[in-house]
Parts: C-alpha cells; sequence; structure tokens
C-alpha cells in the first residue's frame, strides 16, 4: 500500500539530487572527481585515495556508553510472541508482526509470488469491508498499515504505523485484515493488471536484471536449469505465475501460514504495557494456534568456482556489476568480524571501494559491498554501476580491492575507524523507537542470547586485522567469485571475457549469441550482411502483410501478437531476406518437374527470438510443391531482431517461387 | 469544523539568538537521547542567479565539500561517518542547507567544520574545473539517463514566467563553463556569509555553552552587504499551457498538471494543502479511487505541494497504464476539479488530511536532525522559526468554503499546466 503523504516538506523538493540520483544523497556523494585514465590489467593500482586528511578538526575520542533499553516480552496463550517498547515523547505508535514461513522462501515452485501476493492482498477486502472502505477508514485515522513478504524473505510482515490517541481503532482495523481477508476476485484481477505493468517496467531496470542474475547464479546448482536452483533464488513473478493467482490460492496459504505460533509482534511508542498486554491477550484469542512449525528455509552454498553472467542490455550508458559470493547466516560467528571487514571494504561513502572506484578514479557515483546473513547465507558483495567506457578499469580496482582485503593486514587506523564507526551509530538509534525494538526483534528471530547487543560493543572493539583478512580470504575469494554484469555487450563483453568464460543472456533471460564479429548487431536498413544465394527461389518485394514498401526497412513497431511477453513484430520479407543466416535451397520435387508443375508457394513464418524458424503455415500454393518449399525453409535461420534492445518474434511472409526453364 | 479529535498538538521549545555579524541562532533543547542535528541554511538557491550566471547554486552545494583552509578533501563526510554520526545536503530553488547529526559529544567537530567552510571555503580553479565536469556527470547519468528527466525539468519551464523559478537548478552547461573563478569567488562572498545564513541547533546540549561555541567558532566571520531579494512575482496566467514530450527511457506513459498557488504558509497554502491530500493522498484520495481502482487506466497517483516564499507549484501526477488514453485521463482530473469548486469535501476527508498530517510530521520530526532541518527551513525561507509550533493549528483550520474558494482560485482550466510524456517507440532503426 502506498503512503500517504501530505507534508510537502516531506515530500521531494524539486532538487536536483531528489530529481534522480540517490535522492537521498545529496550534496557530497553527487561529487565524481576527473576520471582517470583507464587503467591497463595487470597495473598495480595506485589507491592512494586523494581524500586529504589534515586532522585540525577537534574529535572527541569517547566513544558514548550508550545502553540500549529492552522491551518487555512474553508470549500469549497462542503462541504469539509480544515485544513492547514504551516511548511517550511523541504521540505515535509504530508496530510490525513478522510470521515467519510464511515468507517467500516458503512457497511452492510452481507459484513464485504466491507469499508477496497474499500479503499484498490482505488489504484488498475483508469479510466485513471493502478494499475502498480499509482504505477510508485507514487514512481517516491518519494511520497506515501494509502487508508485505518480499522475494528472498523467510517472513511476512505487517507493518503499521499510527496515532496514539486512536491507537484501538486502527489496532482493529490491522487484526481485520490479518484475520478475515477474503482475496476479492476483481481486486486479484486488478491487482494483475498492475503486477503485469510491473514486471515488464522492471526487465528495463539494471538493477533488477543484474539482482535476477546473481540469485540464479548463487543460489542454483545449475543456473540454467530452473529444477537446481532453491527457493532463495527467486526474484519476481512470472507472468504464468500472476495468471495462476486464485482466491482459493491466497486464501489456503493464508489459511496454513498465517498462524500465531510463528509469529513475533513488536510494539513501541505511545503505549502503557500492561493494559497492552491485557487488550492483545483479549483481542487476539481469536487467532488460534496451529500445528504448523516453521521449517528454516533450505541451506544455500558456496559456489565453488568463478563463473561470469553478462545480461546484454543494449544502449546501456553503465556497467552494472556485482561480485562475491555465499557467505554467512545470521548466527554464525563469523557475522561479527564481516560487519567490520564489509564497513570498511566496502559499506559506504568512506569505504575503500568509494574512495578508490569513485573518490580517486571517477567510475561511478557509488560503489559498495554488503552481505546478507538471515536464516540462510546470503551472498557478501561488492557491487555498483559504473561508467561504461570504464568497465575494464572498474573491474581492475574490484579485483585489486577484493584480492587485497584477503591478504594484505589492514593498518591500525583504518581498523579503528572501522571499529569506531560501527559502535558510535548506536546512540542516534535512542531517539527511533522503531530501531530500537528491532533489536530485540532480531534476537527473536535468530535466537540470539538476551545480553546480545549488550555485549556486542566489545566484540566489534575485540575484531582485529588478523580477523579481517581470514573473512575476507575465505569468503572474497577471488577465485570463486560470482561475477555478474548488466550493460552494453557489444562494447563490454571482452572486458569480462579477461576474468574467464562468459556466459550471455539477453534482458529476458534467455542465453544469447555472442555478438557478430565486427560488434554491429544486424541492421535492417542496411546492406546485407551476405547475399544469400537465391538459383530458383525468389522472394517478391511487397505481400499482402502489412509491412511498407520494401524500399524502407518496414519494421512495424505494433506488435502483431504478445506470445507470453514477449514481442511479435511483422517485418518485410525483404528486410528478412537481409537477415538471412542460412538458407537452404528447395529442392525441386522430381513428379512436379516431370509433370510441369510450376508456381509460388505461400508460406506464413513465425522467426523465433533467436532466428529459428518457429511455426510455417501454408498460405497458398500447388499440393505438389509444398513439401518441398516446407522442408527448406524450415531449416533456414536468421539473425535476431531487436527491438528497442529487447529480441522480438517475427511474423513474416515467404514466396518460394518454383520456375522450370 | 473541529476535528473529532483534539490531543495535545506537536510542540518544541525555540530559542533564538544572533551575532553580531548577522548569523542566526537558533536552538530547540532535547535530551531525551545523547545525540544533536545542526542544519546550516543558506537564504540562496537557484532563483537567485540570473540569466548567464545559472547553476551556481548547486555547483556550490558540490563545491562545499572539497575541503577548506583546515579541513582537507574529502575529510568532512569521513569524520562524521566514522564517528557515528550522519550528514547531507540539499539545494533548491529557495535555499541551501547542510546537516549532520552526531551523538551529543562531538559539537565542536560539527561547529568546526561547519564555520572553517563558510569562512574559507578552497575555490580554486582547480575545484571549480573538477566540479564542472562533476555537474556535468550528474545531469548526463540523473537527468539525460533517466526516465522522465527531461519532463522534470520542463515542470519548472512550463509553470513559471519570471526566471527565478522558471529555468532548473542544474543550470545550464553554458553557463557553469563562462563562469570564472572570480564569478564564483564573488557568489560565495555574497551568499555564503553569516549575515545570510541560519544555524539551527536540536538535541542534547546546554543552550549558554552551545553559544559560546558558536560565538568562538562562527564570531569571527565578516558580514558582507546584503544580498539582494529576487522578486518572485508571476505574472497571472490567462490561458492553459501544454507540452508533449517523447521519452527515450520511459516504459509507460505520464500526465503532469500543475497549477501556481499562493506563496507557503498562508492560509490559502493550507487549504490548496488540503485540496492536494484529498485528491492525490493515499489510496483512499479521489483520483486514485478513480483512475487507478475504478477506471484503471492508471497505476500510479501521485500529488504534491511545495512550500516556497513565491508562489508555490501544485502538481498533479499520473503514471498511465501502457495503452490508456490521455484525453480520458485529463477528463476525469478535470472531473474533480470542477467538483471541488462546487461540492464541499466530505468530512472524514478533512479528517483523513488533519490526522495523517499529524502523523507523518511527528513521525518526521522525532529525530533531532529532521527537526534541525525542518526549522532551518522555516527560519530561512520564512524568517520564523516558530511556524513549526503553528503549523497544525493552521491546517486544522482550513474549512470546506476555503476548499471552494481556492479551487475556484487557482485551479480553473486557464491556469493550468499539462505535459504529457509518451515513451518513445523507437524508430525502425532502432530494432537491431
Amino acid at each position: 500500500m502506498r503512503a500517504a503523504n501530505l507534508q510537502a516538506m516531506a515530500r521531494r523538493t524539486r532538487t536536483v539530487a531528489a530529481n534522480r540520483l540517490a535522492a537521498l544523497v545529496a550534496g557530497f556523494f553527487l561529487l565524481a572527481a576527473i576520471p582517470a585514465a583507464a587503467q591497463q590489467p595487470g597495473d598495480k593500482s595506485s589507491s592512494v585515495s586523494k581524500v586529504v586528511r589534515l586532522n585540525r578538526a577537534p574529535v572527541s575520542k569517547e566513544v558514548l556508553r550508550v545502553k540500549l533499553p529492552k522491551p518487555y516480552e512474553t508470549t500469549l496463550p497462542n503462541g504469539l510472541r509480544v515485544l513492547i517498547l514504551e516511548d511517550h515523547r511523541f504521540p505515535l505508535v509504530n508496530m510490525n508482526l513478522l510470521i515467519l514461513g510464511a515468507g517467500a522462501t516458503a512457497e511452492p515452485a510452481e507459484l513464485p509470488g504466491l507469499a508477496s501476493t497474499t500479503a499484498t492482498m490482505l488489504d484488498e477486502g475483508t469479510a466485513t469491508r471493502t478494499s475502498k472502505q480499509i482504505a477510508e477508514e485507514t487514512e481517516k485515522l491518519g494511520a497506515e498499515i501494509s502487508f508485505f513478504a518480499p522475494f528472498g524473505g523467510t517472513t511476512a510482515t505487517m507493518s503499521a504505523s499510527g496515532l496514539s490517541d486512536n491507537f484501538n481503532d486502527w489496532f482493529a482495523l490491522a487484526l481485520d485484515e490479518l484475520l478475515h481477508p477474503v482475496f476479492p476476485a476483481d481486486e486479484l484481477a486488478k491487482w494483475k493488471q498492475r503486477a503485469g505493468v510491473r514486471l515488464r517496467q522492471q526487465r528495463s531496470s539494471p538493477q533488477f536484471l543484474a539482482r535476477e542474475r546473481y540469485s540464479l547464479a548463487v543460489y542454483c546448482a545449475n543456473p540454467d536449469e530452473p529444477g537446481t536452483c532453491l527457493p532463495e533464488a527467486r526474484v519476481a513473478e512470472t507472468s504464468g505465475s500472476i495468471a495462476g493467482m486464485t482466491t482459493e490460492r491466497l486464501a489456503s496459504w493464508h489459511d496454513a501460514r498465517y498462524v500465531p505460533q510463528n509469529g513475533i509482534l513488536a510494539i513501541a511508542g505511545d503505549v502503557e504495557t500492561k493494559a497492552l498486554v491485557a487488550k492483545l491477550t483479549r483481542d487476539l484469542t481469536a487467532w488460534k494456534r496451529t500445528d504448523l512449525v516453521d521449517q528454516p528455509p533450505p541451506a544455500t552454498r558456496a559456489v565453488a568456482e568463478r563463473h561470469i553472467y553478462l545480461v546484454d542490455r543494449p544502449n546501456s550508458v553503465q556497467t552494472t556489476i556485482w561480485l562475491g559470493n555465499i557467505a554467512i547466516d545470521r548466527r554464525d560467528p563469523d557475522y561479527v568480524p564481516i560487519v567490520v571487514a564489509n564497513r570498511i571494504f566496502g559499506g559506504g561513502p568512506a569505504a575503500r571501494l568509494f574512495l578508490n572506484l569513485r573518490e580517486e578514479k571517477g567510475y561511478s557515483y557509488g560503489v559498495y559491498s554488503g552481505f546478507t546473513a538471515v536464516r540462510y547465507a546470503g551472498p557478501w558483495a561488492a557491487s555498483g554501476d559504473v561508467t561504461r567506457d570504464v568497465t575494464d578499469g572498474a573491474m581492475h580496482e574490484f579485483f585489486y580491492e577484493i584480492t587485497r582485503l584477503g591478504k594484505e593486514p589492514m593498518p591500525d587506523a583504518e581498523l579503528d575507524d572501522g571499529r569506531r564507526a560501527v559502535v558510535a551509530g548506536f546512540a542516534l538509534s535512542l531517539e527511533q523507537p522503531e530501531r530500537l525494538i528491532n533489536y530485540a526483534v532480531d534476537r527473536a528471530i535468530y535466537s540470539l542470547p538476551e545480553d546480545y547487543w549488550d555485549t556486542y560493543p566489545a566484540k566489534i572493539a575485540a575484531v582485529s586485522a588478523a580477523d579481517v583478512t581470514r573473512v575476507a580470504a575465505k569468503y572474497l575469494d577471488p577465485a570463486k567469485l560470482q561475477i555478474v554484469a548488466v550493460g552494453e555487450a557489444n562494447k563490454v563483453l571482452p572486458v569480462f571475457e579477461k576474468y574467464g568464460a562468459v556466459k550471455l543472456y539477453d534482458t529476458q533471460g534467455k542465453p544469447e549469441n555472442p555478438p557478430a564479429t565486427g560488434g554491429a548487431a544486424a541492421n535492417p536498413a542496411g546492406p546485407a550482411a551476405k547475399e544469400p544465394e537465391v538459383i530458383t527461389i525468389k522472394v517478391p518485394v511487397t505481400h499482402p502483410a502489412p509491412a511498407a514498401t520494401a524500399a524502407v526497412p518496414a519494421t512495424t513497431a505494433t506488435p502483431a501478437s504478445q506470445a507470453g511477453g514477449v514481442r511479435r513484430i511483422r517485418v518485410s520479407s525483404g528486410v528478412m531476406q537481409a537477415k538471412i543466416i542460412n538458407h537452404v535451397a528447395p529442392i525441386y520435387p522430381r513428379e512436379a518437374r516431370t509433370e510441369h508443375i510450376q508456381g509460388t508457394v505461400k508460406l506464413r513464418a513465425i522467426v523465433s527470438t533467436e532466428g529459428a524458424i518457429q511455426s510455417l503455415e501454408v498460405v497458398s500454393g500447388p499440393p505438389e510443391l509444398i513439401s518441398a518449399a516446407t522442408d527448406a525453409v524450415r531449416q533456414w535461420t536468421y539473425q535476431p531482431t531487436l527491438l528497442n534492445g529487447e529480441p522480438v518474434e517475427v511474423e513474416t511472409y515467404i514466396d518460394v517461387i518454383f520456375v522450370l526453364g | 469544523m473541529k476535528p473529532a479529535r483534539t490531543p495535545k498538538p506537536l510542540e518544541f521549545p525555540i530559542e533564538q539568538h544572533k551575532l553580531p555579524n548577522g548569523l542566526r541562532v537558533v536552538f530547540s533543547v532535547d535530551h531525551s537521547a545523547p545525540v544533536f542535528g545542526i542544519a546550516v541554511t543558506y537564504d540562496v538557491g537557484s532563483r537567485n542567479e540570473r540569466p548567464g550566471r545559472t547553476g551556481f547554486a548547486h555547483l556550490f552545494e558540490h563545491m562545499m565539500f572539497q575541503g577548506s583552509e583546515n579541513v582537507g578533501k574529502g575529510e568532512h563526510f569521513i569524520l562524521i561517518l566514522n564517528n557515528g554520526g550522519g550528514m547531507n545536503g540539499t539545494t533548491n530553488e529557495d535555499r541551501t542547507n547542510y546537516f549532520e547529526q552526531l551523538p551529543a559529544n562531538q559539537l565542536d567537530l560539527a561547529l568546526f567544520l561547519e564555520s572553517d567552510r563558510m569562512r574559507a571555503l578552497a575555490v580554486n580553479q582547480a575545484n571549480l574545473d573538477n566540479q564542472r565536469k562533476a555537474v556535468k556527470e550528474e545531469r548526463r547519468l540523473g537527468i539525460d539517463n533517466q526516465p522522465y528527466g527531461a519532463t522534470d525539468e520542463a515542470l519548472s519551464d512550463i509553470l513559471y514566467d519570471n526566471f527565478a523559478y522558471k529555468h532548473s537548478v542544474i543550470g545550464s552547461m553554458a553557463d557553469l563553463d563562462a563562469a570564472s573563478v572570480d564569478d564564483v569567488k564573488d557568489f560565495f562572498r555574497l551568499y555564503y556569509a553569516p549575515n545570510n545564513a541560519v544555524l539551527t541547533l536540536v538535541g542534547d546540549f546546554n543552550p549558554s555553552e552551545a553559544l559560546a561555541k558558536i560565538t568562538k567558532y562562527f564570531g569571527g566571520l565578516a558580514a558582507q552587504p546584503t544580498p539582494p531579494r529576487p522578486d518572485l512575482s508571476e505574472p497571472p496566467q490567462t490561458a492553459e499551457r501544454r507540452r508533449r514530450m517523447d521519452d527515450t527511457f520511459a516504459e509507460t506513459p505520464r500526465l503532469d498538471e500543475l497549477f501556481k498557488a499562493s506563496p507557503g504558509e498562508q492560509p490559502d497554502w493550507f487549504t490548496v494543502l488540503t485540496i492536494s491530500a484529498v485528491l492525490g493522498g493515499g489510496q483512499s484520495s479521489r483520483l486514485y479511487q478513480r483512475l487507478v481502482k475504478e477506471k484503471e487506466l492508471a497505476v500510479n497517483v501521485e500529488t504534491d505541494l511545495e512550500n516556497r516564499p513565491g508562489p508555490s507549484p501544485f502538481q498533479i501526477e499520473v503514471s498511465l497504464r501502457p495503452g490508456a488514453d490521455f484525453a480520458a485521463v485529463e477528463q476525469i482530473v478535470q472531473e474533480e476539479l470542477d467538483r471541488l469548486q462546487k461540492e464541499p469535501v466530505a468530512a472524514w476527508e478533512l479528517e483523513k488530511v488533519r490526522l495523517t498530517s499529524r502523523r507523518e510530521r511527528a513521525e518526521r520530526l522525532r529525530s533531532s536532525l529532521g527537526r534541525a532541518f525542518v526549522i532551518g527551513e522555516y527560519t530561512a525561507k520564512f524568517s520564523d522559526p516558530e511556524l513549526i509550533n503553528t503549523y497544525e493549528k493552521r491546517l486544522d483550520a482550513v474549512t470546506p468554503e476555503d476548499v471552494e474558494r481556492a479551487a475556484r482560485k487557482y485551479l480553473t482550466v486557464n491556469q493550468r499546466c499539462i505535459i504529457e510524456t509518451y515513451p518513445k517507440q523507437a524508430a525502425p532503426g532502432g530494432a537491431q
């Protein structure tokens, strides 16, 4: 559910920064140094940062000791765990409910999106309220209630916030949506339309494409075989799964999975604990415990050898690059050392990746690293969008930084800065009760000890340079990096080939052939790559299909049909003739020749996105010649046709003329 | 009409000072967490630029992080981030601000950094050349390479006649190329002066100690001549304006409708803010229900009213479904605008506006940094930090009669500006 936002100042102001570039990081983060000349592979990087430290500013070396307040904790009779943190400075209440086992990693493989769709549809109708009524009632109270279960997640979450003086009213609304959703068919149909648009829009986003390909790379034993993929690999619905969502499926998922014994309810703000516990006990009796035990998500594993995947996105002015591998889950003892190592390596604008690739070299507006340590082990990866023409230099620097993190002991000052940065930030969270309670939620989800956060600063302070080198060498081994890039393959494929064999994909996720030598893909307006041998076949210039005259490379942009999400366009036969790669001459049938049968076999062909003949339909022609025509044309292959950088199916007409004499 | 509930309004303590050199200082003390937020807001934005010299205000946002006499290049953010803080800076048409949040024991650090760059920013040819390139990069990647980038730039161009708000914040590359170091130094001296700045400090500090520190760090800066006040008036618009844009990157069409509302903080401004929420705030809003849910012509609707010292822009933005008809969408938008002129808004709609605003403000202002930002804005743009404490009362005062009157005054057909953005279908040459 979209946030209502009435506050003019909280909206984007028409600043340049807010306009597009990482809107919250205006100012300094928009700086780019003058791009340096691209470095040659094998050069040592001179990564002495251009940042100048004069050390004249007065800095207090004392790190404020901060005692994080602990919430009240209890478990209701139905098994629901409850955490309550009082904060009376503002008349607000924040409420989060996490339900383990209702997330995407538990959904069936044949219906990706079941978890997130169910969550999204909870506020589209209950037994007593329509979607519109829910929206009106919620917003009239000034509250905001939303449900989500993102891909890759293990939980479904309800997130609600509102004023404390009408808390009872919006709490009741949230409870109604949680317990009595009906998933109305008409609202579901509308959701499907919106979701279909979103699926389309996503495929033009390089960040989405990178995430999709990266998830396949690290969560599938064989990324080209969906059957070998773990549920963690899914990042979006398919058009098929959108079509497959029904009221019944959503309702049964909800009935089975939205159960209190797997839930954690965290409430922070202007509430009174005792009264609230009594209310929750009363109001939530209706939510019945079941036998469902939350299963942990399937275990993941690091990939044993380096792989490189490039998604070809023509016209990209940037190359999006990810490099990393599966690392740890949240409970792993290496968590704390990785927090420190990651912070120094790429955890922000004061980190090595940023200072090198952005500040010093000017390759990018932002290069960072991050790791996913949840109930399963996710990747630790460096990533960024670099200007296309410096992809080579950027890859060099990525490898330089990754290698030295695992080899060279970290200097004391740098290590000290990193440890202090992690711990000193705790003070700022004291203003935000919602952040404070999340520390306790983490403890609950991951079964961490009660004093976990009290001992955390000391653990961070104890991380040594040797610890950093060890975890980097173990989890960011250059020889085992999974590398995913999205960009203009014509220009950047050779860069990635320097690091190993590259698997190439198009933006639909299908494997693609490397660009033809010479770099340019087929140009229907230009001369044919080679003249096809035409002996007994003549292809007429005009035909009944709605393409224009042959002089114009008449690729009509309007799709003839859209089968399964792939676009299809009509192309004139003249244009298609110029794109033929493999032309097979038909053989004149002996009987037809003997009986002087001549004529034209008209075929309607659908050419697949790979350029193969997908289907042939006989429009007309002498019956004696049809087989000879179809036998030959069936084997023809064309250069793939791209429209806006995306491969399309082509509908075209082919006349096979049999002439004697 | 009184709202159904009248809970205690949000109120924050405000203490004002002014140094002899003109630096305005605003304090708001809050000892509940050992942190503070500080914002230095300069009364300069793109509206202060003159033809031939656009883009300077935004350029300065970049230059302010290049280092000053006692702070090295890039050192500012490293010091803040490595000591547990957060920081940022923003430029818009009316003001430029720089802000940090830090643990309470780092007040000297923040004041040192802000005063050093106010006093002695390193304005030299090398930095200027550097940042010109950076701004061009930014423009290329952030506007030229983004869907609706060109449309967003066109919004102010179509809406305003007065050069002040008409031209874009990022400015023209030709103007920046033509700028000399002396031009830039003059701009800095005039606008980045203590008498043109507001220092706002919110959080856990002792006011008299803080004032002494501020005097120590900022007191030695010399006041500069008062910068000229820009004329922000707009001639009345007497006829509708329309523009069509074709966008290389957009996947879906977009409709933008804009109007000039009153300057910010006036009673009429709160009325138009109410209208903005009624039309496009949340899923219960009129345009969302009609365009997204009922007719399914759109996938999203947003409305926005900015808060400026001059006529403030009110915008309706509709993301159309592919293939949806612009005329049909525009008709529905117009029907709703007409309705506002003739029919009183419902009681529940006013209630929604008031309570949602209350919640959103509370969430925004819960952090000391949020408060420093907002109080600094009020002081720089409207010369009154207490506006933060009277906001709710003024919003609650809006009546249904006010809404009808404001709709007739500001939102007529002749006053509207419409931009239709179409995804560019690739020419046949686009098929490769």
